[in-house]
């Protein structure tokens, strides 16, 4: 039988600090790859990894981690299940006009149109007497 | 509730149930628990070797992952790479959603 106890009893804070943790050595990963693929291995590029390392993962690292974690979302293609989400709940209210797939179709659509027009047709006489 | 408010709500219980069937599957079975680790591992390895290359930068910081990553917090590491590495990665989820709209938006 499946336990819980693995699922219940991890600390939600300490779990959070190690996936922030996580997070921020794979940003420390792409300073590192981003400088050394820009200005090669040199000591003034370890100087730069410093700097940069330091502003963005302890000075404004809510901005950066949420910037690095969008983008990381986007490479692997989260706005396309956005799309798929938001095109796929339009579906929910009736779904989009079904297309015309016989002569009988036509004419029931047609013969339902007409209608339509002549109620409008009716409904707008009164008010034009009115005038 | 209309019917587009219980589409989207089966589409988010389907991602739902997606990602916790990875530690069910660890926990369920020893020997997916091992092969997940060691795919875990190995991916972390490769990943950290694509950004640094082969030195001794590499070994320390996979060994650090790993430790967080891999021994620590396996179950939510399995779930977080199966529904975003595999099933996001591969368009998976679009299929999902894709066949949730077109079997329950209709009604």
């Amino acid at each position: 039988m499946l336990s819980l106890h693995l699922f219940a009893l991890f600390s939600l804070t300490e779990t959070v600090a190690d996936l922030t943790l996580a997070l921020k050595i794979f940003v420390l990963l792409s300073i590192i790859s981003f400088v050394w693929n820009h200005l090669g291995n040199t000591p003034f590029s370890v100087v730069i990894i410093l700097g940069v390392s330091w502003f963005v993962l302890f000075d404004y690292w809510k901005f950066f981690g949420g910037v690095y974690l969008l983008y990381v979302l986007l490479t692997m293609g989260i706005s396309g299940i956005l799309v798929d989400f938001f095109f796929v709940s339009q579906m929910g209210g009736g779904g989009e006009a079904k297309p015309v797939d016989s002569a009988v179709d036509l004419a029931v659509r047609q013969q339902q149109l007409q209608r339509a027009k002549q109620m409008h047709a009716a409904q707008a006489r009164p008010r034009r007497m009115m005038r | 509730m209309n019917s587009r408010g219980f589409l989207l709500i089966f589409i988010i219980v389907a991602f739902i149930v997606l990602a916790l069937l990875p530690p069910i599957i660890m926990k369920l079975f020893p020997p997916a628990d091992l092969l997940m680790r060691l795919i875990l591992t190995v991916m972390i390895f490769a990943t950290v070797r694509g950004y640094l290359g082969s030195n001794a930068l590499t070994i320390i910081i996979s060994a650090a992952l790993v430790y967080l990553l891999v021994i620590k917090h396996p179950y939510i590491t399995a779930s977080l790479y199966v529904f975003f590495y595999v099933l996001l990665l591969f368009n998976f989820l679009s299929v999902i959603v894709w066949g949730l709209g077109t079997r329950m938006g209709r009604h």
